[in-house]
């Protein structure tokens, strides 16, 4: 069996609407989203054959497939939180590979700030381990989580509050280049520090907007995709993992599946971390940036702090991350993964404007799901 | 604000875990091919899949993880602050569970932590954890 490295290339990206959309549903976003990523290929609606989407409903990917008129080959509703979608990715080139579809559409949509969802325990859900021996402790779902890896962080490398609140001073650095972007305006250290905590040492400021918003992503055979609008973006490598799914059963704070994902996805991409020109690592919460380049081997161990400090992450540096402004101030509306994609995607082909990575010819997108409990790295390139 | 905290679903092998807990005893399972423990109560060793496991009462006591104090609760019956933290048994085991004799906010990463059990509704009883000597974070 050959490799699905370099066979399969993504063709169009597109936003939804983002930020407030209240009178829109969340199907309605992953549609919208899904057409203006079709209109980016230069493809018709006809021409996909296979869906994936998750979190619309139990039955995501019929209820795409419906809206959208088309009786798909290949049906895919996996969900594992926010890295989703990197998988999708994965499981549509392996799909096209296998000849079972020619053409995947991979979309997603959310309303969760207009519907006010969000709610501080999560999603109490029955039948999970979690239900069983978690949740009577009232855990704050998934933050509580994040904020015990923050605080392992920090007391394992001395990492400080300051460390964690530059990760979100250099999202807004990025943001203020974004015209998409929810919260452009400067911040300044004294405001992130101002902002109250919520489950320690985490703050509000360390934590991801709540936002509405959808995305899509078209993945076809690199040979068809020489045909179309847009010059290809090659998957290069792939990988995803699950380590745990309750609190209590993670194997390790700070060593995490991204750190096997990420060998196995550069791995199968035939390149090194030192190889990759632009970073997106899904940053649900400041500490996310921070164990992400550790694990995915862009820093050492403890050194992360230090590295965003010194400004390699922020817009000049050598590492250019989350250049669209992140989770934490250009949107998100609950699942941040197929953003990750959008964003590279548009890096790779140089259309970034004034936010534009200069010669970018391969990133690297890592995101989680749940509680640090699912992973998925993708690693795209030009040819 | 009426959301009162869940009580823990009994079924399956949760059963003898909250019924051992409403007596006062921690029990975890210990595998009887590797002699590893685990808990959760499962029907097999994560460790070496074997199938027959035991459950043998905990000795209580533990080191922290890590831990995090919450300050906005969910639940109108779970008064803030309190803190949260993962508790590695001496067993070998790691349990989601509470913090208490510490100041709210403090870093008790690998403070020692005995076994205590805190009443709740319905007949529960919670297992949580006491920091040892004093409540200075780390």
């Amino acid at each position: 069996m050959t490799s699905i490295s370099k066979q399969m290339a993504i063709v169009g990206v597109a936003e939804s609407d983002l930020g407030v959309v209240p009178d829109k549903t969340a199907t309605d976003l992953a549609v919208q989203a899904s057409l203006r990523a079709l209109a980016d290929a230069g493809l018709s609606l006809k021409e996909i054959d296979g869906i994936f989407t998750c979190n619309l409903s139990r039955f995501s990917s019929l209820q795409l497939a419906e809206q959208l008129g088309i009786q798909a080959r290949y049906l895919d509703s996996s969900l594992a939180g926010g890295c989703s979608f990197e998988m999708h990715l994965a499981h549509a080139c392996a799909a096209i590979q296998a000849g079972l579809c020619h053409t995947a559409l991979i979309a997603y949509g959310s309303v969760q700030r207009s519907k006010r969802a969000r709610k501080l325990e999560g999603f109490v859900e029955s039948g999970t381990s979690a239900a069983q021996y978690e949740n009577v402790y009232a855990p704050l779902y998934p933050i509580s989580f994040y904020a015990m890896v923050a605080q392992r962080h920090m007391h394992t490398y001395g990492t400080s509050l300051e460390d964690l609140a530059g990760v979100a001073l250099v999202a807004r650095q990025w943001a203020s280049m974004n015209p998409m972007a929810f919260k452009r305006d400067p911040l300044t250290l004294d405001e992130l520090m101002a902002s109250p905590v919520i489950s320690s040492p985490l703050r509000v400021a360390d934590c991801c907007l709540v936002t509405d918003g959808g995305g899509a992503v078209i993945v076809t055979s690199m040979e068809r995709a020489r045909n179309l609008a847009q010059k290809p973006i090659a998957v290069l490598g792939v990988a995803e993992t699950s380590t745990h799914d309750a609190m209590s059963q993670v194997p390790d704070l700070l060593v995490h599946g991204s750190k096997d994902t990420g060998q196995r996805a550069l791995a199968m991409a035939g390149l090194q971390a030192k190889d990759i020109d632009v970073v997106q690592i899904y940053d649900a919460f400041t500490i996310n940036v921070l164990v992400g380049l550790e694990n995915l081997g862009f820093c050492q161990p403890g050194e992360a702090a230090s590295f965003v400090a010194a400004g390699h992450t922020a817009p000049g540096g050598k590492l250019p991350l989350n250049t669209q402004g992140g989770g934490l101030s250009y949107c998100h509306p609950g699942m941040f993964g197929i953003f990750l994609l959008i964003e590279a995607v548009r890096q790779l082909r140089q259309q970034c404007g004034e936010r534009q990575v200069p010669q970018a010819r391969t990133a690297l997108c890592h995101a989680t799901g749940g509680i640090f409990s699912a992973h998925a790295t993708t690693i795209l390139g030009v040819e | 604000m009426s959301l009162v905290r869940p009580l823990p679903e009994t079924d399956g092998l949760a059963a003898h875990y909250w019924a051992s807990a409403a007596n006062e005893k921690l029990v975890i399972q210990r595998c009887d091919s590797c002699a590893q423990y685990q808990h959760y109560g499962r029907l097999m060793c994560v460790h070496c899949g074997a199938g027959t496991l035991q459950w043998v009462d905990t000795q209580g006591e533990g080191a922290v993880l890590s831990c995090t104090t919450v300050y906005r609760s969910p639940y109108s019956d779970v008064q803030t602050p309190y803190t949260l933290a993962l508790i590695r048994l001496d067993e070998g085991v790691t349990l989601l569970s509470h913090l208490l004799g510490g100041d709210a906010g403090g870093n008790y990463c690998d403070a020692r932590v005995q076994l205590e059990f805190s009443p709740l509704r319905d007949g529960f009883k919670l297992p949580v954890f006491r920091l040892l000597e004093s409540g200075e974070p780390a």
